[in-house]
Formats: structure tokens, C-alpha cells, sequence
């Protein structure tokens, strides 16, 4: 059996005692009204392409708008289903990875990981990692600005610096110091973004003989000590 | 008389530097109070008017421009839309930098306006003094953020943002480089809003309880390219690339751009933030509170667009509640406008109009002694007014982040589908680190924040 036909069966269990145990408790405006489930629109979703018609993607997205805590996790399974399918289409694995943002957890860590190093899908993959508060995703986004270069490198450094990463200050240093210069930009505007003592040091230790990135190092301190 | 009106620039000592970077490096520098020539100011400069850019030509774009040329102080020096020029703007009319340089060169009866591609060209300028931006809402923060870092003066459309954390990265930009700033906040320069807060503020309707913003639903198709939904080849002369920005990448089709860019959560947040830079601004103005916001997000009902292409909220209701217990409704099912409801009356305000519960308070004088809210009657006179004096605007930055800020918490509470609670000195949402991570977004590289 397929994994996401076990995560599909696991939604339907989940699903069916929530409302058992839900039967007699009043509804409030913000609960799920789980008779309007559609598990169809679960199994569309991967062959969603635009323009077609969104009605899958809504149902699955109010889905998630009223799950409860048993039912995301069910749910995130589904979307790691979804992004391991090799029949998924693209705009379907961008959907994916917009609704793991909605339902963050670090078990979507090494699928999105896996996206993150892909030209196509380097972007969305953050989006979906910025939304995990956890050590891991940093970790992962940090070996990322090792081990890639050119845009990818460039928007790793971007999530970086909103996730106000300290332990990257380092890492971004060096990547100032290397000689691509929209790289170089990227790490400094990234310093500058860092709010942290270390990243000002960094930016005031680092001699660079272009007057362009030189001008973009005085910005960043600008910020760092406004 | 009280008048609520910050001045927030001092005046510097001398010294022969061009304007831009004499007001930059003095801010910087913490300078006290001296005298400052006008020669500095720009009001003797070779030209004795202020220069301009105009970047993003489409449908605000191009009206706003029509404003500032028929202002004697300002000369329009360059243009800059990654459309050279075609349809899907405004009632399917056709806009772009170049039928925006046509528009100059014939207010002014030369060819001397420069048109760019790159707003970066056009920064980049040192013989521009401030620049207008008419982009769509996901290009505001790093074009605002780049133009004050370069000194230049800014008048910025609203919504002011696309998030609550570029919201506040352009506001801290604005002030750390000691530039003015005018949002496209024009009601503020209405006497009908301005009159229907000084009531407020002064208790003309007694102790405030509730405040009622009417905004539009829907989705409507003011570009009429709705229907234009499939995949095309991307026109010749339109940067679709530079379009898209930091926003995530999508096929080209007619329907995404244009005018109807505010129905994509991508780029815009629908009609809660299309007019959050309107009603709920002027929700605040009378609430008196400008500079903070809400505790709480609550009771949050929406519908959103099942368009192939459009995800916005069609319909929608939420609660702002503030610490001092006023309640501040946002839908689009209350009347349009803005209605505040106090224990002895009520005003209502919208767009050249108002109303109030009783003639008593119709015919209430503001005394000499009570709040007097800033008075502007045109909005980008004073822009231009603010850009001699180095006065704040009637609407300024900080003030237009909070406005956009209960828009950006509402379509958030709407997203997640539960209530939020916001504490708006440090501007994060508490015990909900999900919807807190939906104050910023990831940006497409090479793009940064």
C-alpha cells in the first residue's frame, strides 16, 4: 500500500472518531464542520495544474483552516505524500508546500530540504521552512549556504537573515569576503538584517576594496545601529 | 490648542553638501538645532523645484502623475515601469512608462523625461529628489527601503505593504534616513474624515465603544482580464520577470497582472488591504490610536475566491479589539465608510460626505483648547509642502504600518482560521508561532528585505 493511501486512511480514522467524540458538544464558528469533508479534493490535489479549477485546493485549505491537532498531523503526512509523488505535478508541490506553512512541523524538514536544492522549487521550499521554528530548519539552511551557489545561494541567505539567525553570522562573513558580487551583496544586506552585536562586528571586520559592496557594508552597519 | 502634529525634523548648521546628503549625514550624525539655509532645501536650487521620479505607471501611477505635474514646485525628471506600454489596466486602458513619458513631455512641451526598465536606474539619480511609488503592494518595501537609503523623498502608495515585518523594515528605513514620507492615504486630506476624528477625539459622541469600517468585497474585474486565465506567451516590452519580483514565480496570463494584481495573495491581500490604507487608517486617526494597535484579532469569518487565478477574501468580518475596550469591525457587510459609535451619538464619514445622530453634534465647535487634528486639503500639496518644510505629512510612515498592520493581522486570523492575540509594542502574535511566521514572507531570489 501506498504511503499516502495509508496517510488517507488514517485521515478517514482520525476524521470519523473526531466526530464521534464531537457529537454532542456544541459548535462554535471556528470548529471544522467535518460533514463537509472532501477526501476527493485530497486526491486531486496532486494533479492540480493552473488554470484548472481550484475547487480541490479550497476544500483541502479550509480542511487545514479547521483541523485539530490529530487532524494536522494527518494532513502533513498527506502533504509529504504529495511532494514524494513523482506524478505530482508543479503546481501542485507548490500548493503542498504553501499549506506545510499553515501546519509547520519538523517532520516536513527533510522533504523540504530535499526541494530546497532544486532551482524550480528552492523558493517555495522556504516559504515553507521559514514557518518552522525549529533548530533543524536553521541547521538545514545554514549547511545550505555551504553547499550551494548563485540564486539558490542568494535566497538561502534571504531566509537566513529573516530568521534572525546568529549562528550563520560566520558563514555569511566568509560569504561577503568571496568574489561573486551579488553573492557578497546578499550576505552583507544579511548582516545588516541580523540584529546582533556579533553581525556588527562582522560588517565593521570586513575590508572590501569594491566601492559598491563597501557602500552596501555602511548601509548595513547604518542598520545595525539604528 | 493642541495640535496633533509631530515635527520631526530638527534644523542642522550649514554646510555646502547637496541636499539629499546634507539632510542624510546630519540625521546620522544627531546634529542639535542650528539654522538651515533654503539654498539646501531646494527652494533656491539652479531649478527652485523638486524632482521627481515616478516609478510604477500603471493605473495610480499614471493618476497620481497628472497631480504632481499641475504642482509648480515639481518637475517630473524620469518615469520607470517594467511595462513599456499595453493594456489590462484600469477598465482595460493602456498604461506603461512610456505612455507615462508621453503625458510629461507634454505637460512640460519637451522630450526631456527619461523613462526606465530598472527602478534601480532611476535611484540612482542624483539629480532626482524623491520619488512616487505606484507599484503593485509586493514591490513597495525594497523600492521604499533602496529610495531612503538614497535619500530621496517618497511619496508611497498604499497599502503600504504586503507584510506586518516590511511594514516595519520600511518604516525603521524612513527614520533612520530622515526622509519624508507621504502614504497614499488621501482621505486624511478630506475635511469630512478629518472633522468626523476631531469629533472623536473630543468627545462630541461621548465615550467611544465601537468603530464600523465598511470596506468593498469581492473580487471585481476592474481590468476585465478575469476571463484571460490560460497561460500566454509573455508581451514584448513587459518584464513579466522584474513584474513578479520577490514574489513566487507563475505562468504569465493576462488576469494575474494589470489591475487585477490585488486579487493574488502574492502580491496584494485583496480588498482588506486595498482599502485597509483607507477606512481603517481613518479608524485609527479617530481612535487616537495611530502609533499602537489591537490586542486582539477575533471572531474572524471569511469566504475567498474560487477564481482559477484570484485568492483573496471575497467576504469577510473581523474584530479588532484594543486595550482601552473599543471594539473595531472590518467587513465588507457594514456600510461603507466609517461609523463611530460612542454612548451619546454617533459620526459617519466616507468620501466627501458625513453624518452624525444629532444636530447638537452636527453644530459642535472644536475649541481653541481641544484637539485639532493636522489639516491638509490636498494630499500631495502637502507632500510637496513637507518636502520644503521637512515637516511630517498628514500621513505619515509609522502611522500608515499600523493602519496596514490590522489588515495584514486580519487576512492572517482569516488564513488560520482562528482568533489572534497581538501585542503591538513588540509586534508579534502571542502563543501562535504559525500565524507569527506569516508576518513575513519568504522573497524569490535574488530579491531581499
Amino acid at each position: 500500500m501506498k504511503h499516502y493511501q495509508l496517510s488517507y486512511i488514517t485521515l478517514c480514522l482520525v476524521l470519523l472518531c473526531s466526530a464521534c467524540a464531537t457529537q454532542q458538544k456544541p459548535i462554535e464558528p471556528a470548529q471544522a464542520d467535518l460533514t463537509n469533508l472532501n477526501p476527493m479534493a485530497w486526491e486531486k490535489i496532486k494533479s492540480y495544474d493552473m488554470p484548472n479549477d481550484r475547487s480541490a485546493l479550497i476544500a483541502v485549505e479550509e480542511n487545514i483552516r479547521h483541523a485539530n491537532p490529530a487532524q494536522k498531523q494527518a494532513m502533513g503526512e498527506m502533504l509529504i505524500g504529495v511532494l514524494q509523488d513523482r506524478q505530482a505535478t508543479h503546481a501542485a508541490n507548490d500548493f503542498a508546500m504553501r499549506m506545510m506553512a499553515r501546519i509547520p512541523s519538523e517532520k516536513f524538514i527533510p522533504v523540504l530540504e530535499h526541494y530546497l536544492y532544486q532551482e524550480d522549487y528552492s523558493h517555495m521550499a522556504r516559504f515553507a521552512l521559514q514557518s518552522i521554528q525549529s533548530p533543524q530548519a536553521d541547521a538545514v539552511l545554514r549547511d545550505a549556504l555551504i553547499d550551494t551557489e548563485g540564486e539558490i545561494l542568494i535566497g538561502v541567505i534571504s531566509s537566513v537573515a529573516q530568521r534572525n539567525d546568529e549562528k550563520a553570522i560566520p558563514l555569511l562573513a566568509k560569504i561577503a569576503n568571496q568574489p561573486d558580487e551579488p553573492t557578497a551583496e546578499a550576505a552583507i544586506h544579511a548582516l545588516g538584517r541580523i540584529q546582533s552585536k556579533l553581525a556588527l562586528k562582522a560588517l565593521l571586520d570586513l575590508h572590501l576594496m569594491n566601492h559598491e559592496l563597501d557602500k552596501a557594508r555602511i548601509n548595513a552597519i547604518m542598520r545595525q545601529t539604528r | 490648542m493642541i495640535v496633533s502634529k509631530t515635527k520631526s525634523y530638527n534644523q542642522q548648521s550649514y554646510k555646502p553638501f547637496s541636499r539629499r546628503t546634507f539632510l542624510r549625514r546630519t540625521a546620522l550624525a544627531g546634529a542639535a538645532f542650528s539654522i538651515v539655509p533654503s539654498s539646501v532645501l531646494g527652494a533656491d536650487a539652479p531649478s527652485g523645484k523638486f524632482t521627481m521620479g515616478f516609478i510604477g505607471t500603471g493605473n495610480n501611477g499614471t493618476n497620481w502623475l497628472r497631480g504632481f505635474l499641475r504642482d509648480d514646485r515639481v518637475r517630473v525628471l524620469a518615469v520607470c515601469d517594467v511595462n513599456k506600454e499595453g493594456p489590462g489596466y484600469w477598465d482595460n486602458s493602456i498604461r506603461g512608462r512610456e505612455p507615462a513619458r508621453r503625458m510629461v513631455n507634454q505637460a512640460y512641451g519637451d522630450e526631456s523625461c527619461a523613462a526606465y526598465e530598472d527602478y534601480r536606474k532611476l535611484i540612482a539619480r542624483d539629480d532626482i529628489d524623491g520619488i512616487y511609488i505606484g507599484t503593485p503592494d509586493h514591490w513597495h518595501a525594497i523600492i521604499a527601503i533602496e529610495a531612503a537609503s538614497a535619500g530621496k523623498d517618497i511619496y508611497g502608495q498604499k497599502p503600504l505593504s504586503l507584510t506586518i515585518a516590511e511594514g516595519r523594515a520600511m518604516s525603521n528605513a524612513v527614520r533612520l534616513n530622515n526622509v519624508v514620507w507621504q502614504t497614499g492615504s488621501q482621505q486624511r486630506s478630506d475635511h469630512n474624515f478629518r472633522r468626523a476624528c476631531e469629533l472623536v477625539r473630543n468627545g462630541r459622541i461621548g465615550k467611544l465603544h465601537t468603530v464600523r469600517c465598511g470596506l468593498p468585497g469581492g473580487t471585481p474585474d476592474f481590468g476585465k482580464t478575469a476571463k484571460k486565465v490560460e497561460t500566454e506567451p509573455i508581451p514584448k516590452d513587459f518584464n513579466y520577470d522584474r513584474w513578479l519580483g520577490p514574489a513566487p514565480a507563475a505562468p504569465y496570463c493576462p488576469a494575474r497582472v494589470g489591475v487585477n494584481f490585488r486579487w493574488v495573495l502574492d502580491y496584494s491581500g485583496g480588498q482588506i488591504t486595498d482599502w485597509g490604507g483607507h477606512h481603517p487608517d481613518i479608524a485609527q486617526w479617530g481612535m487616537d490610536t495611530e502609533y499602537t494597535g489591537p490586542v486582539q484579532i477575533k471572531n474572524g469569518k471569511g469566504k475567498f475566491s474560487n477564481h482559477p487565478i484570484y485568492n483573496t477574501a471575497t467576504d469577510y468580518y473581523f474584530e479588532c479589539i484594543y486595550k482601552n475596550g473599543v471594539t473595531l469591525i472590518i467587513s465588507n457587510k457594514e456600510r461603507g465608510g466609517v461609523t463611530f459609535e460612542g454612548s451619546d451619538g454617533w459620526v459617519w464619514a466616507n468620501r466627501g460626505r458625513h453624518k452624525v445622530s444629532s444636530e447638537e453634534i452636527m453644530n459642535a465647535k472644536i475649541g481653541e483648547n481641544e484637539t485639532h487634528l493636522y489639516k491638509s486639503d490636498d494630499h500631495i500639496t502637502n507632500f510637496v509642502d513637507c518636502v520644503f518644510s521637512r515637516e511630517q505629512c498628514v500621513a505619515p510612515i509609522e502611522v500608515a504600518h499600523r493602519s496596514i498592520s490590522l489588515a495584514h493581522l486580519g487576512n492572517i486570523a482569516l488564513l488560520v482560521g482562528r482568533d489572534l492575540q497581538w501585542d503591538p509594542d513588540t509586534e508579534q502574535i502571542i502563543g501562535d508561532p504559525t500565524a507569527n511566521a506569516m508576518l513575513s514572507r519568504a522573497y524569490r531570489s535574488p530579491w531581499m528585505l
